[in-house]
């Protein structure tokens, strides 16, 4: 089954690439854009529950620094 | 905003609390704040007969923290660094950053600041924002940065993590990559710095940032407002909840639960300050700034009233107008919050459309939060609604605190004799390796030191792929005049840790000998202090001593102390950090073109070592790497300091100086290894003569005020005769050996490759 982990700053941390992005969107005109928000998503192939639980801790162990992100696990569609 | 909840400031019911119970509510805000200020700030409520807001409550805490008023320094700062003025200085001690003149049109500036807690918690965001804070200190003065420097500690890279600490490994890694991706991308050339580690920084590592920059006399910004009816502008970065409380927390020591700290974390955004830079120089070219304040810590509370307080005057604050990232933020959220990238600007009514339109330009965001008027009371309104009304003076003076303190014990001179290791040769490799010896290429090629084109000499100087370190990094500020800048940071951890007088004269000995030997001329000391609890009276002991130390030193060289910075309660599980003063020294020169290089030049040239030695080990590297903590360290002779710079001067003016290299860390052996890397040419000498006892001692002790210097062969006679100072003769240079011969026995025969090896490959596995 594939895991996906998202991981994407926590709430009022400075995005430099986001409001960037957002700036441009609004030079470009698209006025109904209020705030756009970037995550990063990985997709993980795993064997069964126990591989999801691993995931998690890649998560925890490697991929995310807690002091400034989050993130949200899932299965995702094959 | 229809619709919408509109957060409003609520009431801190503080008056009618029984004194014991006022902790908890400073423990309940995060406030920091003591029990007796607590009772000072509940007394001032009672005598204006109401309880005060959440918002007037928290910049209280703000302007009362360590951070911003230094409660616990202050008092020792103004008895030794008061009074340590010389005529070319313009401004010391009083504005954001020191300003010191440069040539008859033009001055530099400079500070250095500590960005330890934060770099503590999150190492990559607390150290690239220490240097996006250092950079717009020096710019909110008006003037163009040119330079950076960092001094940075760490723990033992070996020891990995204690519980609830990061890996040491970590924390240095991101720390530097913090450092290399806010200066690079700012294009401020990172040129200079030094780097320690020692197992006290583990959990509380020291990250100091320092940066110069230069200006026209006429150019500079003060940091006050001395025009009523002056609009303030908030430009730059937005405002939002990254950083509440950074000063609260920088005030006490690290907690161990790195992520409740959330609040305390900011992450740079270079590019916002890229532009900035380029706005509050056109700005400040343009003549229309009445007065400027960088927001750092404390945020706008801090800015807002030390600004108008430094001109006698308050404001009325409009804080519905400031730019957010969120929309839902508290009054006192928006008021304390430390987001990076903001810079405060007092202009006339008249000024206002042109500084619009030169921010506008730079699509940066701004708005007009507040009017300057005459008074005392500083007001805030929020959404027509007054949330704060506060005497300025109460406000921004703050607590003084005169602690007691202990004296450490002196104990002179180290009795630790370690065994003398028996293979010499392999020792000395090994110590070339030493992570407080070895090359800091690993670190310095990561930071580009040659952007903006005006880098005369860098940290790394020699041949292409020979290369070794500089003693100071040479800069040439003008495009139109030869004249450069010599910049050092040093500091000597160990050595103040043995005994903080001695030790700290240590360092500024070393500072002195490194503008020196490059060719300049010391011209002004910045200090950053670091150190522990400064309600240990033996920790506050050390600081007074350091200071002691800083004031005599001045005091017999006339130099100035023209800005610093106090961080205290730097500490870990284990207890406080060795005590650590970094010394920013500036020096002159008159034409960069006559940099003294760090490495031999030639082969077949003499070696000479200017001043005296006693082999005094204490406070050295070797103790260090081999295990020993000690209390001592070497006495600093500063009349022979001032007669070691006459003869310096003289063989200068002659000409006769190829090359010099002062003896600091690793002693006599590091020093001349290091002058053989530059170009790889050997050396030849015979230290039969020198003074200290045992090989070992000669080799690897740290004191005494010690040169080295590279002469032409035929000049011996002269030189000789011209140095007033203790000058011995070592040897020569030449072939591809590091050769020390001591009472006839060959101590040292390595190979400069070898050498080199061992020194380049210390840190090489760690980084």
């Amino acid at each position: 089954m594939k895991i996906a982990l998202r991981i994407e700053y926590k709430e009022g941390v400075e995005d430099p690439e986001a409001s960037v992005v957002e700036k441009n969107a609004h030079t470009l005109g698209f006025d109904k854009l209020k705030s756009i928000k970037i995550a990063k998503e990985y997709v993980f192939n795993v064997n069964d529950k126990e591989g999801k639980a691993q995931v998690e801790k890649i998560a925890r162990d490697l991929l995310v620094n807690p002091v400034i992100q989050q993130f949200t696990i899932y299965e995702r569609d094959e | 905003m229809p619709g919408k909840k509109r957060m409003a400031a609520q009431t801190v019911k503080l008056t009618g609390l029984e004194d014991a119970k006022l902790p908890t509510i400073s423990k309940r805000m995060k406030l920091g704040l003591s029990a007796d200020e607590m009772i000072m700030l509940k007394n001032y409520f009672l005598s204006l007969g109401r309880d005060p807001t959440d918002i007037e409550v928290h910049a209280m805490a703000q302007a009362w923290s360590e951070h911003c008023c230094y409660k616990s320094s202050k008092f020792y700062l103004k008895k030794y660094l008061s009074g340590l003025k010389q005529d070319y200085v313009v401004l010391a001690m009083e504005d954001d950053a020191g300003v010191v003149e440069f040539n008859s049109e033009h001055v530099y500036v400079l500070k250095m600041e500590s960005h330890n807690h934060p770099s503590a918690i999150e190492p990559y965001g607390g150290a690239a924002t220490g240097v996006g804070g250092i950079i717009r200190d020096v710019l909110c003065m008006g003037a163009q940065p040119v330079a950076l420097l960092d001094s940075l500690f760490f723990g033992d890279l070996k020891s990995g993590h204690g519980e609830g600490q990061l890996d040491q490994r970590f924390v240095f890694n991101r720390a530097v990559a913090g450092i290399r991706d806010y200066g690079n991308r700012m294009g401020i050339p990172t040129v200079a710095g030094s780097l320690a580690f020692d197992r006290s920084y583990s959990g509380n590592p020291l990250i100091n940032a320092g940066c110069i920059g230069i200006a026209r006399k006429k150019d500079i910004v003060r940091s006050r407002v001395t025009q009523s009816g002056d609009l303030l502008v908030v430009a730059g970065g937005k405002t939002g909840r990254d950083g509440i409380h950074g000063v609260n927390f920088a005030s006490r020591s690290v907690s161990g639960k790195r992520e409740e700290d959330i609040g305390s974390v900011q992450l740079g955004n270079p590019v916002t300050e890229e532009a900035l830079t380029h706005a509050v120089l056109e700005a400040t070219e343009a003549g229309i700034l009445d007065g400027m304040k960088d927001l750092g810590g404390g945020g706008l509370s801090s800015a807002v009233g030390e600004l108008c307080y430094a001109g006698g005057l308050s404001a009325v604050v409009y804080l519905d107008q400031v730019p957010l990232k969120e929309e839902d933020m508290h009054p006192w959220e928006i008021w304390v919050s430390e987001s990076q990238e903001r810079m405060l600007m007092a202009v006339s009514d008249k000024n206002l459309s042109r500084l619009d339109a030169i921010l506008e330009s730079w699509g940066l965001d701004h708005a007009v939060i507040a009017r300057v008027k005459e008074g005392s009371n500083l007001k805030i309104e929020f959404h027509g609604e007054t949330v704060l009304d506060l005497d300025l003076a109460f406000m921004t003076s703050g607590p003084v605190y005169c602690r007691n303190y202990t004296l450490p014990e002196k104990n002179g001179f180290t009795r630790i004799q370690p065994k003398e290791p028996p293979d010499l040769n392999s020792f000395a490799l090994e110590m070339l390796s030493d992570f407080n010896i070895c090359s800091r290429e690993p670190v310095t090629r990561t930071y580009d030191f040659t952007v903006r084109g005006s880098t005369i000499v860098g940290p790394l100087t020699g041949s292409i792929d020979a290369e070794t370190h500089s003693d100071a990094a040479v800069i040439k500020p003008l495009e139109d005049s030869y004249m450069g800048l010599v910049l050092t940071s040093d500091s000597r951890p160990i050595m103040v840790a043995g005994d903080p007088y001695r030790g700290t004269l240590n360092t500024l000995s070393e500072a002195y000998r490194n503008i020196l030997v490059s060719g300049g001329v010391p011209h002004s000391i910045v200090d950053s202090m670091n150190f522990g609890n400064p309600e240990d009276p033996a920790q506050l002991g050390k600081f007074v001593e350091s200071l002691r130390a800083i004031r005599d030193f001045c005091q017999k060289f006339s130099l100035p102390v023209v800005s610093g910075n106090v961080s205290l309660y730097n500490q870990n599980k284990e207890g406080n950090i060795k005590p650590t003063p970094v010394i920013f020294m500036t020096g002159i020169i008159d034409d960069v073109r006559k940099a003294i290089p760090s490495y031999f030049t030639g082969a077949g040239n003499s070696v000479y070592l200017l001043g005296n030695e006693d082999g005094d080990l204490s406070g050295s590297c070797l103790l260090h790497h081999l295990g020993y903590e000690d209390n001592s360290a070497p006495f600093v002779d500063l009349d022979e300091l001032s007669s070691i710079r006459k003869s310096m001067e003289t063989l200068i003016a002659h000409d006769l100086v190829l090359a010099a290299h002062d003896i600091s860390d690793g002693g006599l052996l590091n020093a001349l290894s290091e002058m053989t890397f530059g170009r790889s040419i050997g050396v030849s000498v015979d230290i039969s003569e020198t003074g200290g006892g045992r090989a070992i001692n000669k080799l690897f002790a740290e004191g005494g005020n010690r040169i080295l210097i590279e002469v032409p062969h035929d000049k011996e006679r002269i030189i000789e005769n011209l140095v007033t100072a203790t000058i011995r003769k070592l040897g020569t240079t030449g072939g591809n050996q590091i050769l020390v011969e001591n009472m006839d026995v060959d101590l040292i025969d390595i190979r400069v490759e070898d050498a080199k090896k061992a020194w380049s490959n210390g840190l090489s596995a760690f980084i």
